[in-house]
């Protein structure tokens, strides 16, 4: 039986994750291409990135590589360990374990600069309302 | 029968030749890759952050020639990746639900 599966879930993940991430590929190597129009317009094409929505945008990205990545390895080890077959469902368990721990930490990095004026002014008004009166 | 499998996994291609070189390949530079695009986002998004990564933080790092080498390795091998495995895995999986046949080996069919 495949159908309802981890094994489903696992390859249908692997295949959404794969092609956002070549979606985002094309892209990548659009914006990157600014590089050869100078500093001005790079730069400005740059500052997309410090906006809410693309730093939203960046943690979808990052899920997605990760969970590919992880799965990768999965694969790897299911066609070249022994054992790999008999732990299939155990390390799509992993998986996706880690793919959620190594993400906390990544969310915290890529937020942090879109909260942290928000956190910096709240930590901060009453010292700002001190200074202004 | 058609085995679709053997594009995206499957049990080991035997005899040498394309299929087994391929078959070698997107899992050997799969590895090389897993390392490369972990470094690539600790650089990106976690010592530096992305909206900082401007025109003058490029040159600085293309000063140093292993970075352009790192930087053609991820390109190189993330596009063809992409390009050589997204169309055919795709489409032999569009295929393989479209005439419900049974997928592959009965390893490939848990993976």
């Amino acid at each position: 039986m495949y159908k309802g599966q981890s094994g489903m879930w696992s390859w249908l993940f692997h295949r959404i994750t794969g092609l956002a991430i070549l979606v985002f590929l094309f892209i990548h190597i659009v914006d990157i291409s600014l590089l050869s129009f100078g500093p001005a317009i790079y730069n400005d094409g740059i500052a997309f990135f410090d906006q809410i929505i693309a730093r939203l945008l960046s943690l979808g990205l990052i899920v997605a590589v990760f969970y590919h990545a992880f799965n990768g390895v999965r694969i790897i080890l299911v066609d070249f360990w022994r054992k790999g077959v008999g732990y299939q469902k155990t390390m799509f368990a992993i998986v996706l374990v880690a793919t959620i721990l190594v993400f906390i930490p990544f969310a915290y990095f890529v937020l942090k600069p879109a909260f942290f004026p928000v956190i910096a002014w709240f930590f901060t008004l009453p010292t700002m309302a001190h200074a202004t009166h | 029968m058609l085995n679709l499998g053997k594009f995206y996994g499957g049990s080991r291609p035997q005899g040498g030749g394309f299929e087994t070189f391929s078959w070698y390949y997107f899992r050997i530079s799969g590895v090389i890759l897993f390392v490369l695009v972990i470094i690539h986002l600790l650089v990106m998004h976690v010592t530096t952050d992305v909206a900082c990564t401007t025109y003058a933080f490029v040159a600085g790092r293309y000063a140093n020639p292993l970075w352009r080498l790192f930087d053609w390795m991820l390109l190189t091998i993330s596009v063809f990746q992409a390009a050589a495995l997204a169309p055919i895995t795709t489409l032999a999986d569009a295929i393989a639900l479209a005439l419900a046949l049974p997928r592959g080996s009965a390893p490939d069919a848990e993976r």
